[in-house]
C-alpha cells in the first residue's frame, strides 16, 4: 500500500523518467484512485513517452473501471488521447461491454463512430450483435458506414448479410451501397450481383 | 481461396498488421492459408477465419503471420539497412562525441546469431583504424535459450554466409569442413545473452545502447506487449540512439515516441 502511495506520488514528479517509471510500476494495479490518478496523467501530460507509459499500464490494468475511465478521452480535443482511449477499450475487450452499449446510445455521433471503431478492433462475437445494432436503427450514414465494414469482416451469417442489405435500403448514399456490396461479398466469399442488392 | 475470401483476410491483416499483400499475392498467400487450415483442422476458410478472428490469444494468427513472413536469416541480410548503419550512422554516432567513443550496439531477438555478428564485422570495419578513439561491443539477446547456444558455437552452413563481401569472409570466418565458423576476434566482441523482451526486471539492466536492431521480431508480440517492448527501447537507447526495425515493420504503428530519421540509404526510428 506504501509503495502504491509512493508510486502515485511519482506520477506528480518533475522528472520525466521518475514519472515514466511510476506508470509502468502501476501497471496491473486495480484500485480505482489508481486508474483515475493514470488517466488524469495521461490527460495533462505534455511528454509523449510518459503518455505512452500510461496507455501501456492501462493496458495492462484492464477491466470495467479503465474501460470507464478511458471513455471521458473520446471526447478530448487532442486526437492521441481519442486514440488512445479506443486502443485501450479494445484492449479491454469484452468488459468495455456495458460503457460502449452506453456510448453507442449517445446523442454525440461522434462518439458513436468512436464506439463503432472499438468494435471493429474488438475479438468477442457479441460485438456483431452490437454493430448490427448500429446497423438498424443508428440515423448517422458515417457511424453505419463503419459498422458496415467492420461487419463485412467479422460476419458470418445471413443475418449479418441480411442486415447489410438493410443498411442499402436505407441509406442511398452511393458509398453506403458499394461498402455493403464488399462487406456481403466478403461474408460469402463469392461475388455479388448489382441487383442482388437494393 | 476464392478472391473475396483473399480480400477480406488481406483487409483484415492490413487493419491489424499493417502487412499488405497485393492480388498478386493471391497464390502465395492461399497456399499458407491451406497449411495452417490443415493443421487446425478448419474445414474451410470461413471457419479458419472465424478462427483467426476471433480465437483466443491471437494465436492462430500469430501462426500465420509467421508463415506469411517467414525469413530464412542469413548474414548481411537486409544490406540498405546495414549500409545506413556503417556509413551513416556509425559516423554520426561517432562525431557527435569526443574521443575515446564506445559503441553499444543491441540485436534484439538475435536468433542463431547471424545480425549479431554481421553488425561486429560492420563496427570492426568501420572503426579499426581508430583503435584508441573508437571501441565497440554488441549485446545479443533471444528468448530462446537452444538458438542462443547455436549462436554461441558461431558455426553455419554456405547458404547462411552467402551475402558476407568475399574480404570478410576470409578476414571473419575460419572454413571447418562444410561449416564456416566465426573467428576468435569476432566472437569477443559479441556477448549472447538469455532475455525476454516483456521480463522487465531484465530489461531494465539493458541500458545506454546506441543503436537497437530489432528486426522481424515484433511482429511476433501482440499490440500491448509491441507497446511495451518499444517503451523498454526507448529506456534502453542514449538520447538520439537508433532503432531498426525489419523492413516491412512500421514503429508509428506501435508507438508515436520515435522519430523518423530519412538517411540516403534507410528510414531509420530515432529517440
Amino acid at each position: 500500500m506504501t509503495e502504491v502511495r509512493t508510486l502515485l506520488q511519482s506520477l506528480q514528479s518533475p522528472v520525466e523518467e521518475e514519472r515514466r517509471a511510476a506508470a509502468l510500476d502501476l501497471a496491473g494495479v486495480r484500485d480505482p484512485a489508481v486508474v483515475e490518478a493514470l488517466v488524469e496523467l495521461l490527460r495533462r501530460e505534455r511528454s509523449r513517452p510518459v503518455q505512452e507509459a500510461v496507455v501501456a499500464a492501462l493496458m495492462e490494468t484492464g477491466g470495467a473501471p479503465v474501460a470507464e475511465a478511458v471513455a471521458g478521452l473520446l471526447s478530448a480535443p487532442d486526437p492521441y488521447l481519442r486514440n488512445a482511449a479506443v486502443e485501450i477499450l479494445q484492449h479491454v475487450g469484452r468488459e468495455a461491454l456495458g460503457v460502449l452499449d452506453h456510448l453507442l446510445r449517445s446523442p454525440d455521433p461522434d462518439l458513436r463512430l468512436f464506439a463503432v471503431h472499438v468494435l471493429g478492433g474488438v475479438r468477442f462475437r457479441e460485438a456483431i450483435l452490437l454493430l448490427r445494432r448500429v446497423i438498424r436503427e443508428d440515423p448517422e450514414v458515417n457511424v453505419v458506414g463503419a459498422a458496415v465494414e467492420y461487419l463485412g469482416e467479422m460476419g458470418s451469417r445471413e443475418e449479418d448479410v441480411a442486415c447489410l442489405v438493410e443498411a442499402a435500403r436505407r441509406f442511398p448514399e452511393p458509398f453506403v451501397r458499394f461498402a455493403v456490396k464488399q462487406a456481403v461479398e466478403k461474408i460469402r466469399g463469392a461475388r455479388v450481383r448489382g441487383e442482388e442488392l437494393p | 481461396m476464392t478472391r473475396e475470401e483473399f480480400l477480406r483476410l488481406r483487409d483484415f491483416l492490413y487493419r491489424k498488421t499493417g502487412l499488405y499483400f497485393d492480388e498478386k499475392k493471391l497464390y502465395f498467400v492461399a497456399r499458407r492459408v491451406a497449411e495452417r487450415m490443415e493443421a487446425t483442422g478448419a474445414g474451410d476458410f470461413r471457419r479458419y477465419f472465424a478462427e483467426l478472428r476471433f480465437g483466443p490469444g491471437e494465436k492462430e494468427l500469430q501462426q500465420l503471420i509467421n508463415l506469411l513472413t517467414v525469413n530464412e536469416t542469413y548474414f548481411f541480410r537486409e544490406y540498405a539497412q546495414l549500409k545506413c548503419f556503417a556509413e551513416e550512422v556509425i559516423p554520426l554516432l561517432v562525431g557527435a562525441r569526443s574521443p575515446p567513443v564506445h559503441l553499444r550496439v543491441w540485436s534484439a531477438g538475435c536468433a542463431t546469431g547471424e545480425e549479431a555478428y554481421t553488425l561486429a564485422i560492420i563496427l570492426k570495419e568501420m572503426t579499426e583504424n581508430q583503435p584508441e578513439k573508437v571501441t565497440a561491443e554488441v549485446y545479443a539477446t533471444d528468448i530462446n535459450t537452444a538458438v542462443l547456444e547455436v549462436a554461441r558455437r558461431g558455426c553455419y552452413g554456405a547458404r547462411a554466409v552467402r551475402e558476407v563481401p568475399p574480404q570478410y569472409l576470409s578476414r571473419y570466418f575460419a572454413r571447418e569442413g562444410d561449416c564456416w565458423c566465426v573467428v576468435a576476434s569476432l566472437k569477443e566482441m559479441v556477448k549472447f545473452q538469455h532475455l525476454n523482451l516483456l521480463d522487465r526486471t531484465q530489461i531494465r539492466r539493458m541500458r545506454g545502447f546506441d543503436a537497437i536492431f530489432c528486426r522481424n521480431v515484433l511482429i511476433y508480440f501482440d499490440d500491448a506487449s509491441r507497446r511495451e517492448v518499444a517503451l523498454h527501447f526507448y529506456d534502453a537507447l542514449v538520447p538520439g540512439g537508433f532503432i531498426f526495425l525489419g523492413h516491412a515493420e512500421s514503429m508509428s504503428r506501435i508507438t508515436p515516441i520515435f522519430k523518423l530519421r530519412r538517411f540516403a540509404n534507410a528510414l531509420i526510428y530515432q529517440k
